[in-house]
């Protein structure tokens, strides 16, 4: 895997200060702050309902906080010369697959990053997906779709991976697979950041947070 | 806490406090001048030569069109600052004007066409004025609804705030479009509602009537406003706890 | 950057041909709304001629309120669209080249089709190029405010009316002067003044219009 795209002067940074969001009058969650460094892995887990999406969603820069700073290297994310999203691959409950478009072009939609033939056909046979790609996406099972929007984060070549329960809706080799290419990213100076639902069974995360605590 | 948390907090209670202190002087001086500009309006300024004592709905009339216009510039305003800053003391202003700008419009549209009645026979004529009166009434309307629609409030906030801003932009072009639409098509028939010159007598009872009609829009406004921080702030200690102290001293 | 752009635009095309039956739905609503009009009110040429203007305009506001309905709606409900706002690009852009795509598939067929409608109204001549002109010069503003519209209400269940209550005093000008144009034209006076000032509200619209979108849209996925 190439390095494009990971400063090797400057060692990545997410700092998250006392974030707060409120709707209408009602507190989801509040007070949560941490500090991410590469080959860093932050699990946030919860019941669900405890805000763990609405928390993913905040730090992505897709919702707006009621309080609180998201640094980026130091940098605010919302500063103009915060090159944050450049660095960012966030996978929430929604695929993100267009059902009108094949697995392929849905692929071909994320038009960042210049991955290797190898490394696309690799990932895309561990996923056993090589079948399916010129199906269009609304005839491909949950667990397919979500294989998809996978390969997607794994070929994106980010620093900081946000998922939102990655291991959801997939079989235990699809699971197997994933969770290794996770080590595989972090051994590499990557970022994680992903939520569970406690079930799950997920790599070992280097800090946690607990929002039923919270 | 941090600090601009407390700031945010602080804000709030003193636009409260604000809007109550200032919302009774706001109402008496302005029933007071509209008092004195109805007496001046309807009793001391002579009949029109031309339109006789119908003239005189023009001191109704003019003032809460003047409103409508103003109210909408001020929403536009308020929304800009609340997009700006996140204010939420902004953002309830803007939602507060909503209504009362909506309802002075509409007054305006009423007492148009009350004149209309005598001076063109019929309540509605596609008078370049009126026609824009109307279409800043669906402006209004478009902007409360959009409010409705949106169960986040500070989404709603801020998807209004954008309509209002694209809206403001918008009046002077659909204005003048509707002008010379109209011009095109009655070129003779000079627009009822200029005002050439008017005799000063006629002329400061008008004044005196916009000038109180927008003090009752103030007033009207911090009602509203206060209304509104009550409810966005009910969690909050610095309400329950200024409620609570009426209450000991009532 | 080009390139990305390309890639949207090439694959909103193909989704939306893909979706073609909403596109036919609003195409179909153009051209029965330009029937009504002959049907109901008699073959008169005098006054077919008199209020073609006013149909065509109407028509294609009807078709383009009925297409835009979808242009965000879709991509909000799979995910795609916000991860296209997460995307390092700017957001304006993208929401630009996806109103362009949109003009080409909603409003170039009502283009196309409208100087046959004309011709049945008993429009000749030059008159025809000056509706089709019009069309031309008017969708991407109307293309333009509805989309703002999409944008604003795209997380409400059922936009339709509210949209239809945000564009049609928004759009009034670009109706009265399209009118206009197309009236001018056919009683033989010089159509370029109300042109030209279509020219202008497209300039402004298309200018303006993705910016404020772009920031609708940010609000709308919160």
């Amino acid at each position: 895997m190439t390095q494009t795209g990971r400063g090797s002067l400057t060692q990545h940074n997410l700092q998250i200060n006392f974030l707060e969001l409120y709707r209408n009058d009602d507190r989801i969650f509040s007070e949560i702050s941490f500090d991410l460094s590469e080959g860093q892995h932050l699990l946030i887990s919860g019941a669900n309902g405890t805000g763990k999406t609405s928390l993913l969603r905040v730090i992505c820069g897709l919702t707006i906080p009621t309080g609180g700073t998201i640094l980026w290297n130091q940098l605010a994310t919302n500063n103009i010369d915060c090159r944050y999203h450049e660095h960012l691959a966030y996978l929430g409950h929604k695929n993100a697959l267009i059902p009108e478009l094949t697995a392929r072009e849905n692929l071909e939609y994320t038009f960042e990053g210049n991955r290797s033939i190898n490394r696309t056909s690799s990932v895309l046979e561990a996923f056993g997906l090589n079948k399916y790609l010129d199906q269009y996406a609304e005839k491909l099972s949950n667990g397919q779709i979500r294989k998809v929007a996978l390969s997607r984060i794994l070929l994106s070549e980010k620093t900081l991976w946000i998922l939102d329960e990655p291991v959801a809706n997939l079989d235990t080799s699809g699971t197997q697979f994933l969770l290794a290419e996770m080590q595989a990213h972090l051994d590499q100076g990557g970022m994680l950041i992903t939520t569970s639902n406690l079930n799950d069974q997920t790599l070992k995360p280097n800090s946690e947070i607990n929002l039923d605590k919270a | 806490m941090n600090l601009k948390s407390i700031y945010k907090l602080g804000s709030p209670p003193l636009f409260y406090k604000l809007c109550i202190v200032l919302e009774p002087w706001y109402l008496i001086s302005s029933i007071l001048l509209i008092a004195v500009g109805m007496y001046g309006g309807l009793f001391v300024a002579p009949p029109d030569y031309q339109m006789g004592d119908a003239f005189r709905i023009i001191y109704f009339h003019v003032p809460s069109a003047y409103v409508s216009m103003m109210a909408y510039v001020f929403m536009a305003v308020s929304a800009i600052i609340g997009l700006t800053w996140r204010s939420n003391v902004a953002f309830s202003l803007a939602k507060s004007c909503a209504p009362i700008g909506a309802s002075f419009t509409f007054l305006a549209l009423i007492t148009g066409m009350l004149w209309g009645k005598p001076m063109w026979g019929t309540a509605w004529v596609w008078d370049a004025r009126l026609t824009s009166e109307l279409i800043l009434l669906f402006l209004y309307l478009a902007y409360i609804m959009l409010h409705l629609s949106i169960p986040d409030r500070s989404k709603a906030d801020r998807a209004t705030a954008l309509l209002a801003i694209v809206g403001v932009v918008n009046i002077p072009i659909i204005h003048y479009s509707v002008v010379w639409w109209n011009t095109l098509h009655q070129a003779s028939t000079i627009s009822k509602f200029a005002k050439p010159s008017i005799a000063t007598e006629m002329l400061w009872p008008l004044v005196i009537m916009i000038l109180g009609y927008t003090l009752l829009f103030a007033a009207f406004l911090s009602k509203r406003t206060a209304a509104e921080l009550a409810v966005r702030e009910k969690r909050t200690r610095w309400l329950q706890t200024l409620i609570v102290g009426d209450k000991n001293n009532a | 950057m080009m390139k990305v752009l390309r890639i949207i635009f090439l694959k909103d095309l193909k989704v939306s041909l893909r979706r073609w039956s909403d596109l036919l739905t609003s195409f179909i609503l153009f051209v029965l709304v330009c029937l009504i009009f002959p049907l109901t009110l008699g073959n008169d040429p005098s006054l077919l001629l008199k209020i073609i203007g006013p149909v065509m305009l109407v028509a294609a506001l009807l078709a383009t309120l009925l297409a835009m309905q979808n242009i965000f709606r879709p991509d909000v409900l799979n995910g795609s669209l916000e991860q296209l706002t997460l995307n390092s690009y700017p957001l304006t852009l993208i929401i630009c080249t996806k109103i362009f795509s949109f003009w080409v598939i909603t409003s170039l067929p009502l283009i196309l089709i409208s100087g046959f409608i004309a011709s049945s109204y008993y429009v000749t001549g030059n008159s025809i190029l000056i509706v089709i002109l019009t069309l031309l010069l008017s969708t991407p503003s109307l293309v333009h405010i509805s989309a703002l519209a999409a944008a604003l209400t795209v997380a409400i269940r059922y936009p339709g009316a509210l949209m239809a209550l945000i564009i049609i005093p928004l759009s009034l000008p670009i109706m009265i002067f399209g009118a206009k144009a197309i009236e001018f034209s056919i009683s033989g006076i010089d159509a370029s003044a109300p042109l030209y000032f279509l020219l202008g509200m497209m300039f402004f619209t298309c200018s303006l219009g993705p910016v404020v979108t772009a920031a609708a849209i940010k609000i709308s996925i919160d």
